[in-house]
């Protein structure tokens, strides 16, 4: 890792640290901070400071006390369940450690702050607005950074958890934001990509761009179209492409930050357009390793390493900065990979691609058209290769594959059953491209690669957890996780913190050197918020059997759960923890519903106990305090059906809604529980609270009517969009919004 | 993480239709139980879809989605039956179930309402095709859960 050196000229006239920084205000107590690095960031460098541990990206740490002789002992001390769910479960990203304090963020947008040793809750910031992912938080200048939204970066106080600022990156409703963000030079790096949820990916229009956001305020100070040309290689309404999904890597020598840029669309074609042939040409940048001066945006180098793809081939994985002895010569080198299945070592200063080394299984993946007859089976399929970070340390990288297959015609593509792949792990020796060892799965391969002193760990998709020395490959410990990871873990002291993103109960796990005492974690968590009537209670319970001995004699290490609702969980020792009827429930199964729920707050809790109904020594208890509410307002759009084609004229668009009543008071005096509608067209619907969610004439309407008819819709890609609004048309808090894609054609709809 | 498809569709097919009022949904085996048509091959009649029908022409069928799979890779049903899928969510992810008529995904033949687990259920009623012959099913949010619907 290169060290910090300051060549910056820039001065700043007012260091501005927060009085409230994590930890003791041990920074150097400079007026004037003429390095990029948050305090921060150099407090913690030996924990997880930043996404991919440190600016080059290598995910490797030596700090840790964490070695092939103790990793047996590694046991679970906490796991704190994840409310967030998203396309692909619960978490994807790597949580940052900063002292004693986790920060975390799941795909539901909700961040939290946790206290490393016990897994407790600090603050927590509930979105709760479904990402793609991969996401996630960065830490600097005393601010949590990251997606609030499709649309928004926000900045929370890191100490209260407090919201900052709120900073759109987006205009046009079919590009959004994920990406674990990277601060530096006292700004805030994102991108957005072509698809703001699951249903409007590779919508003709929307492109991604890398955004520079100013720390203090939000306000973007540069932006980077990572797509060439302003009609999109030519056509507009139909293609779209590029973006980044992962942290850049900064050499904070030169200032030059390096991306790797994602795929074109349509792929592989459309029925009009087979074979990517409504974006003609290479499709720049896609595809492409990109180097970009931090401070102001401007473009340095870029490779582009597969041109005009078809099968949905990003260049996406985090870069990695590093030194290799290449045909003799010293340099700086910056490593990256994509869902091509392929690695590549690049120059730093000037691009050239130095090796490449193949991983995974290949089948067709280097067709320049599609052959028309049949279909034509390909490898890697659309998820596979590269898709999670790789490592770096003592010359070697370290790759983690996934081996699907897809089904390809000129315009359509299937692909195999992602979950049903094999995984890899993959040594590649950076000086060479010489691939070194390589371990197989039998499940995707997930969860990364990460390096602590002489081991690497791995995780593949059905919750296998690896550890193999680095230099050889013998593994060391396995460990079955109680779900699956496609999120990747931190490593500081004596801890591993492993989000276990999928499965019946997603978690946040803490393992550590040496845990053995029984572990309780519970759902729904502190703060949610439940429908009354049922209320179902889910616990997971590690380190501790259980087993339907209710009643029978105490045998160390197994018992059951006592649920309480609106009651204090008894402590007392050898007294059988019960409490007054109706207020607890005792039962070996994990879950428990509670019936007839009233609304208001309530307080539930799960207990670890004895065969014999007595607390553990000491007691196990989780305890949540929950708001339990009437069904909340809902809003779907019945026609038309996302993704459907009409001819240009009038679209009238009709929604369902439920809970709500929808009444003709527009413009006056908010009552809960009523409002209207709007409808939007082609702009993102204004959620921000408290202001009326009205956007430029023509594209919005108000109505207390479930239907809408648009005029004169032109052709071409169009986004529409409903709220639920107050009287006085402002958002409802929490917004309720939906919205769907439409292709407006020239000619008639319907025909074969 | 995936991406998905953009596929245009040229026919807007509402999943549910107006045949459904007032057919009596009895649960049946998906094999095809004897039924007045003559055979699998025969014309389709106007008759497999009148309210009047006197024996029942109704299956259930039970699918589950964990772990980013179906429990089902081939799902079959009689022609023109009212098909109920009782769908349980078992993962913390949307999933939905959908027929269209190929693996273009081109034609829609019914599309269900995605539902987030994990431990979500919903029933799904839709009329299976008349003509016989191998649809193809998925879950829209994840493309790679997919299997084939078999009319008979």
């Amino acid at each position: 890792m290169r060290r910090l050196r300051f060549g910056f000229v820039r001065l700043l006239a007012v260091l501005i640290l927060t009085a409230t920084l994590v930890g003791a205000a041990s920074c150097t107590a400079s007026t004037v901070n003429s390095s990029g690095v948050p305090p921060e960031v150099k407090q913690y460098m030996k924990d997880w400071p930043l996404p991919n541990r440190d600016y080059a990206n290598t995910r490797a740490t030596l700090d840790s006390s964490i070695n092939s002789g103790n990793v047996n002992t590694l046991g679970v001390a906490w796991s704190v369940p994840i409310p967030g769910v998203g396309l692909f479960g619960s978490a994807s990203t790597t949580p940052i450690i900063m002292g004693n304090t986790v920060f975390f963020q799941d795909l539901g947008n909700n961040i939290f702050a946790l206290d490393l040793t016990t897994g407790a809750t600090k603050w927590q910031k509930l979105y709760n607005e479904s990402n793609v992912g991969p996401n996630g938080v960065a830490i600097g200048w005393g601010k949590v950074f990251a997606t609030a939204d499709p649309y928004n970066i926000a900045a929370l106080d890191m100490n209260s958890g407090k919201q900052l600022w709120l900073s759109p990156v987006s205009n046009n409703p079919t590009a959004g934001t994920d990406i674990q963000p990277q601060v530096y030079g006292n700004l805030v790096y994102t991108s957005t990509v072509p698809g703001s949820s699951g249903s409007d990916f590779y919508s003709g229009g929307g492109i991604g761009t890398i955004y520079a956001l100013d720390q203090a305020t939000g306000k973007i100070a540069w932006s980077w179209d990572t797509v060439d040309s302003k009609d999109i290689w030519g056509n507009k309404d139909v293609n779209s492409g590029g973006g980044c999904w992962y942290t850049p890597s900064i050499d904070t020598a030169t200032g030059i930050m390096y991306w790797g840029i994602a795929n074109p669309a349509p792929w592989p074609g459309t029925k009009d357009f087979p074979n990517g042939s409504s974006r003609p040409g290479p499709n720049l940048y896609t595809n492409s390793m990109v180097a970009i001066n931090q401070k102001d945006g401007k473009l340095q180098w870029y490779t582009q390493v597969y041109p005009h793809d078809l099968f949905d081939y990003d260049f996406q994985i985090a870069p990695i900065l590093a030194s290799a002895t290449v045909g003799g010569k010293i340099q700086d080198i910056v490593i990256s990979a994509g869902k091509m299945g392929r690695v590549y070592a690049f120059n730093r200063k000037s691009g050239a691609i130095l090796w490449s080394a193949v991983v995974g299984d290949h089948q067709n993946d280097q067709l320049a058209n599609i052959p028309s007859e049949g279909t034509t089976v390909v490898s890697p399929g659309s998820l596979g290769g590269v898709e999670t970070p790789m490592a770096f340390a003592g010359g070697i990288v370290y790759v983690p594959v996934v081996n699907t297959s897809a089904e390809y015609t000129p315009s359509t593509s299937k692909l195999g059953n992602f979950a049903k792949g094999t995984g890899d792990l993959v040594a590649i020796q950076v000086d060479t491209g010489k691939i070194l060892w390589q371990k197989h799965f039998n499940s995707i391969n997930v969860g990364g690669a990460t390096v602590v002193n002489d081991l690497v760990f791995t995780a593949t998709f059905d919750g296998m957890v690896y550890a193999f020395k680095r230099n050889t490959g013998e593994q060391v410990w396995t460990y079955q996780s109680p779900g699956g990871v496609n999120a990747w873990p931190s490593f500081s002291g004596d801890t591993m913190l492993l989000p276990i993103g999928v499965g019946g109960f997603p978690s946040l796990l803490a393992l550590r050197l040496g845990a053995t005492a029984p572990v309780l974690a519970m759902t729904p968590g502190n703060g949610a918020s439940v429908t009354s009537g049922a209320v179902k209670v889910s616990v997971q319970a590690l380190n501790f059997k259980l087993i339907d001995k209710l009643g029978q004699t105490t045998v160390n290490g197994e018992g059951h759960i006592h649920f309480f609702m609106d009651a204090d969980a008894p402590t007392t020792p050898d007294k059988p923890a019960v409490t007054a009827a109706g207020t607890y429930a005792a039962t070996a199964n994990a879950t428990y519903t509670w019936a007839n729920v009233t609304p208001g707050t309530h307080t539930f809790s799960a207990e670890l106990v004895n065969n014999n109904h007595t607390p553990l020594v000491p007691p196990v208890i989780v305890k949540a305090t929950i708001t339990v509410k009437e069904p909340a307002p809902a809003i779907s759009i019945t026609t038309p059906a996302n993704r459907s084609t009409m001819a240009a004229g009038n679209v009238a668009v009709s929604v369902k809604v439920s809970n709500f009543n929808l009444v003709n008071k527009l413009g006056t005096t908010n009552v809960a529980g009523e409002g209207h509608v709007h409808y939007f067209l082609d702009v993102v619907a204004p959620t921000e609270q408290g202001k009326p969610a009205v956007t430029a004439a023509g594209t919005y309407a108000a109505t207390a009517d479930t239907t809408y008819t648009w005029t004169n819709v032109k052709p071409g890609t169009h986004t529409l969009s409903v709220e639920l609004v107050n009287n006085n048309h402002t958002p409802l808090v929490p917004p309720v919004v939906t919205r769907v894609v439409i292709v407006v054609s020239t000619s008639a709809a319907g025909g074969p | 993480m995936m991406r998905l498809i953009g596929f245009r569709k040229q026919l807007i097919i509402l999943g549910l239709t107006a045949i459904l009022v007032g057919l009596v949904a009895c649960k049946a085996t998906s094999t095809p139980t004897t039924t007045t048509t003559s055979s699998p091959t025969s014309a389709p009649t106007q008759t497999s879809t009148s309210p009047t029908k006197t024996s029942a022409q109704s299956v259930t069928i039970n699918l589950t989605a964990q772990g980013f799979s179906f429990d089902q890779n081939t799902i079959t049903v009689p022609a023109g039956t009212t098909v109920t899928i009782h769908f349980t969510n078992k993962d913390n992810a949307p999933h939905n179930f959908a027929i269209y008529e190929t693996a273009a995904v081109q034609k829609p033949i019914f599309v269900g309402q995605i539902i987030t687990g994990p431990s979500a259920t919903i029933d799904y009623k839709f009329t299976a095709p008349i003509t016989p012959g191998t649809y193809f099913f998925r879950c829209d949010v994840h493309p790679s859960m997919n299997g084939s619907f078999i009319v008979q």
